[in-house]
C-alpha cells in the first residue's frame, strides 16, 4: 500500500465521490460524512508522506510508474507513450499538504450547505482529486487531465451553489480557464515535439523533457522557440493565476461561490498557476524565463500595486480579499523574476502563505457573513462586541496578510523582495508600495468592521460555534509557525530550488 | 503508362469477395421493397425496422471477416481498381453500419409516435443510403464515387422530408438544392481532371497527374478546388455550410443524427481517398486551401453555435465545428506527407469519427426522448432534466462534455491525437485554433448542461418523471459506455487502427 500512496490520496475522494453517487437523495448526513472521511484520510497519508520525505534527495520520491496510452507514428515513426508517473519532490510536496490541509477544513466549513448536498459533495470531492493530481502528475498529459478535472466541478459548485449572478460568473470561469487550459497544452505539445527533435524518441514525461531541454544544444532547441513557448505559458499562467488583465474572474467567483469553495479556490485552485510557473516555466524553460524577467517583473509589480489600489476601494470583503490575494501573488511574479535562489524562494513561500491566508480569511468571512447576511463593508462594523472571537481570528489573519513579522507573509515577503531587490532595484522599491498599501486596505476595513458602534441589527449575532474553531485554529497555527520556524518550509523545498537554480544559464 | 484501360471481365465470385457486405445490402433493400408490397400495412411497420437491423448485422459480420482477407492477401480489387478491398474502406464501413443500425434503432421509437410515416420505404432508403456509404469508401474511381455519392444523396434527400410536413420539407428542400449544386462542382471538377488526365482511375490519374502538373497546374488546381467545394458541401464545412442547420432542424431526429455521423463520415472517406491518392505527391502544393478551410470551419461553427437556442441547430453547428476538427489530419498531411504521417492522420480521422458516433448518436437519442417529453426543441427542454430522470442527465452529460473536448472522454482523446497530428508537421496555428475554439465551444456545451442541472429558479418544463424507451436507453448506454471507455483507456481502439492494412500496405 505505501508504494501507491500517491495513487490512493488522489483517487480516494473521486473513489468517494462515486460512492455518494449511490446514497439516496435525502440523507446529507451519509454523504457529509462521507466527504469528511475521503478528505480527512488523504490528510493523514499526507502527512505520512511528509514523515517519510527524504529532505536531502534532489529527485522525486514515491514515484509510481505505469504505460498507459501508446499512439504509433506520433513522431516520425516513433510512438508516444503517455505514462502513469507519479511522484513529489520538495517543491510538490508543500502543495499537497495545502490541499489535503484545506480540502479538509473545506467539507468541514461545509455544514450550513443543505441545498442538493450531495451532489455538493460529488463535485466537491471531483474538484479535489483534480487538485491533488494536477501537483503529482510528472506525466504533462496526466496534469493537463486533472487540471481540466477541476474545471468541470467548479463550473457546478459555481453554477448551483453561487449567488445571484451565478450563472454569468460560472461561465465566464469555464472559458477564461479553458481558455488557459488550451494554451497550456499547446505548451506543453510543443515542448515535447522539440524535446523530441532532441533527443530522437517523444515522451510527455516532464522530468524527461526538462532533461532534454537543459542537455539539448541551441540549434536543436533554439532560444527563440524557447522564448515563443514561454510567452504561451505566460499567457496560460497570468489567465490561471487571476493577474491582471485576465484577473475579472477570481473576484467574481469568491463574491459567488460559497466560503467553504472559496477556501479551496483562494487557497488551492489559483495556485496552480504558481505551480506551473515554478514547475514547468522555470524547471523547464529557465533560460527563457531570464530572457523575459523584465516583462515579468515589470507584470507582478503592476499587479502589486494595481490590485492594491483596487482593493481599497472593494465594498465587498470578499472582493477585497480577492483583489488581495492578486496583489500578493504578483509579489510571487516579481520574486520569481529575479530568478535567484531567495526570489524562487520567497515565491514558493508567497503561493503557500497566501493559499493559508485565503483559506482562512474567506473561512472567517463566510462565518461572519452566515451571521450578519453580508460580506458588505459598510453594513458591518462594532463585530468586536457581539462575536469577539471571530473579529480576533479576523484580525489575526489580517495582520498576517498585511504582512506582520513573526507570520507567513512576512517571511515570504523578506525573501521574495531579497531576491528581487538584488535584480530590480527600481521595480521592488515599486513593488514594496504594495505592502504599504496592504496595510492600509485591511486596516481600514478591519477597522469598519470590528470597531465604532454596533449597528442594531447586528447586537445579538453568536459568536463562533466550536466546531468552527477547528479550521481557524489549524489554519492560523500554520501560519504563524511558518512565520516563526520556517525552516519548515524551507528545508523541504530548497533542495528543490537549488536544481532549478543551478539549471539557470545552461 | 497508357492511359487507355483493359478490363477485365466480372465474375460473381470476384464481386462476392469484394463486395460482399454491399451485395447483401442491396438484396435486402430490394427485398424489403417487395416485401413490403405483400404483407399488411401493420405487419410491414412492426417487421422492415428489425429485418434491416439483421441485415446491417450480417453485413457488419461480412465487413469483420474482409478485415482477414485483407491481412492474408494484401488489397482486393475489382476491375482494374474500380472499386477496391483495403482495411481503410473497412474500418469506414463499420462506422457507417454501426451507425445506420444506432439510426434504425432510434427510429423505431419515431415511427411509434409518426404513424403517417412509411416505415418500410424509410428503412430500405435508409439501407440504400448506407451502400452509398460504404461505396464512397471503397471506389477508387471517380465514376464509381459519384454514383456512391448520389446514392447516399438522393435517399438522403427523400429521408429528411419523410415526415412530409412543412419544416421536413424546407430542410429537404434546401437539402436538395444546395445537394445537387454541391454535386454540379464536384462533378465539374472531375471533368476538369478526365480533361487533363484522360483517365477516371484514381491510381493512374495520379500518374497523370504527376506528369501533367507542370503544364496543366492552373487547370489541375481548379479540378482541386471545384472538388473541395463541393464535397465540402456535402460534409459541411464552412462557408459551404449554410443548409445544415435548416436540414438538421427539419428533418426527424434519427435522420439528423445519421446524416451527422454517417454521411459525414462517408464524405470524409472519399475526400480522404481521393486526395490522398489522387494528388499524392503534389498535395503538398494543394493542401493550404483545406488548412484554410478547417479553420474557417472551427471559427465559423463554433462561433455560430454560441447563439443558438434550438438544440437541433445547436448541434447542427458543433457538427459543422467537428467537420473542421476532423479535416485537420487530411489538411496537414501537405506540410509533411510522409507514410507515417498518413497512417496516423487516418488513425485521427478514424478515432475521432468513432467517438463522434458514439457521442452524437447517444446525444440524439436522449435529445429525442427530452424534446418530444417537452414538446419543444428549445434548450428549456431540459430544464431540470436531473430531477426528471438521473440517468438521462448523466448520459447527456458525459456525451455533451464529450463534444466538447473534456477529458476522460473519446471526444477529448480524438481531439489530442488530431492535435497531435498537427504538431508533428509544424502547422502550430492550427493545432493552437483547435483547442481555442474547443475552449470558446465551452460556452454553449455547458449551456446545455446549465438547462440540465442549474435553471432551478425557472420552474422545470415538468416534475414528472421522465422515461425512456428501451431503444433509446440502449444507444444512450452503449455510447456513455464507449465514450468513457475510449476516453480512459483509447488503446483499445488505437491498438485496433495500428494493426490495420490501410491501403493492403
Amino acid at each position: 500500500m505505501m508504494g501507491n500512496l500517491l495513487t490512493i490520496i488522489v483517487f480516494l475522494p473521486l473513489l468517494a465521490a462515486l460512492i455518494i453517487g449511490f446514497v439516496p437523495r435525502d440523507s446529507k448526513g451519509q454523504a457529509r460524512a462521507i466527504a469528511l472521511i475521503a478528505t480527512f484520510l488523504p490528510l493523514v497519508f499526507a502527512g505520512i508522506l511528509y514523515a517519510g520525505f527524504d529532505f536531502d534527495a534532489k529527485g522525486m520520491q514515491y514515484t509510481e510508474s505505469a504505460e498507459w496510452i501508446n499512439i504509433a507514428n506520433v513522431y516520425h515513426d516513433k510512438a508516444l507513450v503517455i505514462g502513469y508517473d507519479l511522484g513529489v519532490d520538495g517543491l510538490s510536496m508543500p502543495f499537497v499538504l495545502l490541499t489535503s490541509i484545506v480540502s479538509f477544513l473545506a467539507v468541514l466549513a461545509s455544514g450550513k450547505i443543505q441545498h442538493r448536498a450531495k451532489e455538493y459533495y460529488i463535485w466537491f470531492l471531483l474538484l479535489v482529486t483534480g487538485l491533488y493530481g494536477c501537483f503529482v502528475a510528472l506525466d504533462l498529459f496526466l496534469f493537463f487531465l486533472f487540471l481540466e478535472l477541476t474545471l468541470i466541478p467548479m463550473y457546478f459548485l459555481i453554477g448551483i451553489w453561487g449567488g445571484e449572478r451565478k450563472g454569468p460568473v460560472a461561465t465566464k470561469f469555464l472559458v477564461y480557464r479553458g481558455i488557459a487550459s488550451a494554451f497550456i497544452l499547446v505548451a506543453f505539445i510543443a515542448m515535447a515535439f522539440k524535446a523530441a527533435d532532441a533527443t530522437g524518441t517523444i515522451t510527455l514525461n516532464m522530468l524527461a523533457i526538462a532533461d532534454a531541454f537543459s542537455q539539448a544544444s541551441p540549434d536543436l532547441i533554439t532560444s527563440a522557440f524557447k522564448n515563443g513557448i514561454f510567452l504561451v505559458l505566460l499567457l496560460a499562467i497570468l489567465i490561471e493565476e487571476a493577474f491582471f488583465p485576465f484577473h475579472t474572474w477570481l473576484p467574481d467567483t469568491h463574491e459567488q461561490v460559497p466560503s467553504a469553495v472559496s477556501m479551496i479556490v483562494g487557497g488551492v485552485l489559483m495556485k496552480i498557476g504558481a505551480y506551473v510557473l515554478f514547475r514547468i516555466a522555470v524547471g523547464i524553460l529557465p533560460d527563457a524565463v531570464q530572457h523575459w524577467a523584465t516583462l515579468i517583473a515589470v507584470i507582478g509589480v503592476i499587479n502589486i500595486v494595481y490590485a492594491a489600489l483596487i482593493a481599497m476601494v472593494q465594498k465587498d470583503w470578499r472582493r477585497l480579499l480577492a483583489f488581495s490575494a492578486i496583489s500578493h501573488m504578483g509579489i510571487v511574479l516579481l520574486g520569481v523574476a529575479a530568478m535567484n535562489q531567495a526570489g524562487i524562494q520567497g515565491g514558493v513561500f508567497m503561493t503557500i502563505s497566501s493559499g493559508l491566508l485565503s483559506a482562512l480569511l474567506f473561512f472567517l468571512i463566510g462565518a461572519i457573513k452566515e451571521r450578519t447576511g453580508t460580506a458588505l463593508i459598510a453594513n458591518l462594523g462594532g463585530l468586536s462586541k457581539p462575536m469577539p472571537i471571530l473579529a480576533g481570528f479576523l484580525l489575526a489573519a489580517a495582520l498576517g496578510s498585511l504582512g506582520l513579522p513573526g507570520m507567513s507573509g512576512f517571511i515570504s515577503e523578506i525573501l521574495a523582495f531579497m531576491g528581487s531587490f538584488e535584480v530590480f532595484p527600481v521595480l521592488s522599491a515599486v513593488g514594496a508600495l504594495g505592502i504599504i498599501l496592504a496595510a492600509v486596505y485591511l486596516l481600514w476595513a478591519m477597522q469598519r468592521t470590528t470597531y465604532g458602534p454596533t449597528p442594531a441589527q447586528l447586537e445579538g449575532v453568536t459568536d463562533a460555534r466550536p466546531i468552527e474553531f477547528v479550521p481557524a485554529i489549524v489554519l492560523l497555527a500554520l501560519i504563524i509557525l511558518i512565520g516563526v520556524y520556517p525552516q519548515i518550509l524551507s528545508d523541504l523545498v530548497n533542495p528543490s530550488i537549488q536544481t532549478l537554480v543551478t539549471r539557470i544559464g545552461g | 503508362m497508357n492511359p487507355v484501360q483493359s478490363f477485365s471481365t466480372l465474375s460473381f465470385t470476384g464481386v462476392w469477395e469484394v463486395m460482399a457486405p454491399e451485395v447483401i445490402l442491396v438484396l435486402l433493400g430490394f427485398g424489403m421493397l417487395v416485401f413490403d408490397l405483400f404483407v399488411s400495412k401493420e405487419t410491414s411497420r412492426r417487421i422492415s425496422p428489425w429485418i434491416g437491423v439483421a441485415g446491417l448485422l450480417l453485413a457488419l459480420v461480412l465487413v469483420l471477416k474482409n478485415f482477414g482477407v485483407v491481412a492474408d492477401g494484401g488489397m482486393k480489387e475489382l476491375s482494374n481498381m474500380l472499386y477496391v478491398l483495403d482495411d481503410y474502406g473497412n474500418i469506414f464501413k463499420v462506422i457507417f453500419i454501426l451507425g445506420t443500425t444506432f439510426t434504425l434503432l432510434m427510429s423505431i421509437d419515431f415511427f411509434r409516435h409518426n404513424p403517417q410515416v412509411k416505415v418500410a420505404e424509410y428503412s430500405y432508403l435508409l439501407i440504400f443510403a448506407t451502400v452509398g456509404a460504404m461505396v464512397m469508401s471503397s471506389a477508387y474511381d471517380l465514376i464509381t464515387l459519384f454514383v456512391g455519392l448520389e446514392l447516399l444523396s438522393i435517399a438522403s434527400y427523400i429521408l429528411v422530408a419523410i415526415r412530409r410536413d412543412a419544416k421536413g420539407g424546407e430542410g429537404a428542400m434546401k437539402y436538395l438544392i444546395t445537394g445537387s449544386i454541391a454535386t454540379a462542382f464536384a462533378l465539374y471538377g472531375m471533368s476538369f481532371l478526365y480533361g487533363v488526365t484522360g483517365v477516371t482511375n484514381i491510381a493512374q490519374g495520379s500518374q497523370m497527374i504527376a506528369q501533367m502538373w507542370v503544364e496543366f497546374k492552373p487547370l489541375i488546381v481548379l479540378a482541386f478546388l471545384l472538388m473541395t467545394i463541393g464535397f465540402g458541401a456535402k460534409i459541411a464545412l464552412a462557408p459551404f455550410h449554410m443548409w445544415a442547420p435548416d436540414t438538421y432542424e427539419g428533418a426527424p431526429n434519427p435522420i439528423t443524427s445519421f446524416l451527422s455521423v454517417v454521411s459525414k463520415a462517408a464524405g470524409f472517406a472519399l475526400v480522404f481517398r481521393l486526395f490522398i491518392w489522387g494528388f499524392g505527391p503534389e498535395f503538398n502544393e494543394l493542401y493550404i486551401y483545406l488548412v484554410i478551410l478547417a479553420a474557417i470551419t472551427m471559427v465559423i461553427g463554433n462561433v455560430a453555435a454560441l447563439v443558438q437556442k434550438n438544440i437541433k441547430r445547436l448541434l447542427a453547428y458543433s457538427s459543422v465545428a467537428q467537420a473542421g476538427y476532423l479535416l485537420i489530419p487530411l489538411a496537414v498531411l501537405g506540410n509533411g506527407s510522409s507514410q507515417e504521417n498518413i497512417w496516423l492522420a487516418l488513425g485521427e480521422v478514424t478515432f475521432y469519427l468513432a467517438a463522434y458516433l458514439l457521442m452524437t448518436m447517444g446525444a440524439f437519442a436522449i435529445l429525442t426522448n427530452v424534446t418530444r417529453a417537452a414538446g419543444t426543441e428549445s434548450l428549456d427542454a431540459f430544464r431540470g432534466l436531473y430531477k426528471r430522470s438521473p440517468f438521462q442527465a448523466l448520459a447527456m452529460t458525459v456525451f455533451v462534455l464529450s463534444m466538447a473536448g473534456m477529458p476522460i472522454t473519446a471526444g477529448f482523446f480524438g481531439k489530442f491525437y488530431i492535435f497531435l497530428g498537427a504538431i508533428n508537421t509544424q502547422m502550430y496555428w492550427l493545432a493552437a485554433l483547435l483547442f481555442v475554439t474547443s475552449a470558446i465551444a465551452f460556452y454553449y456545451y455547458f449551456g446545455v448542461l446549465k438547462a440540465i442541472y442549474m435553471k432551478d429558479s425557472e420552474a422545470p418544463v415538468t416534475e414528472q418523471k421522465l422515461a425512456l424507451p428501451w431503444s433509446l436507453g440502449l444507444i444512450a448506454w452503449v455510447g456513455m459506455i464507449g465514450t468513457v471507455v475510449l476516453g480512459v483507456y483509447p488503446t483499445l481502439l488505437l491498438d485496433v487502427l495500428n494493426g490495420l492494412n490501410w491501403f493492403g500496405l
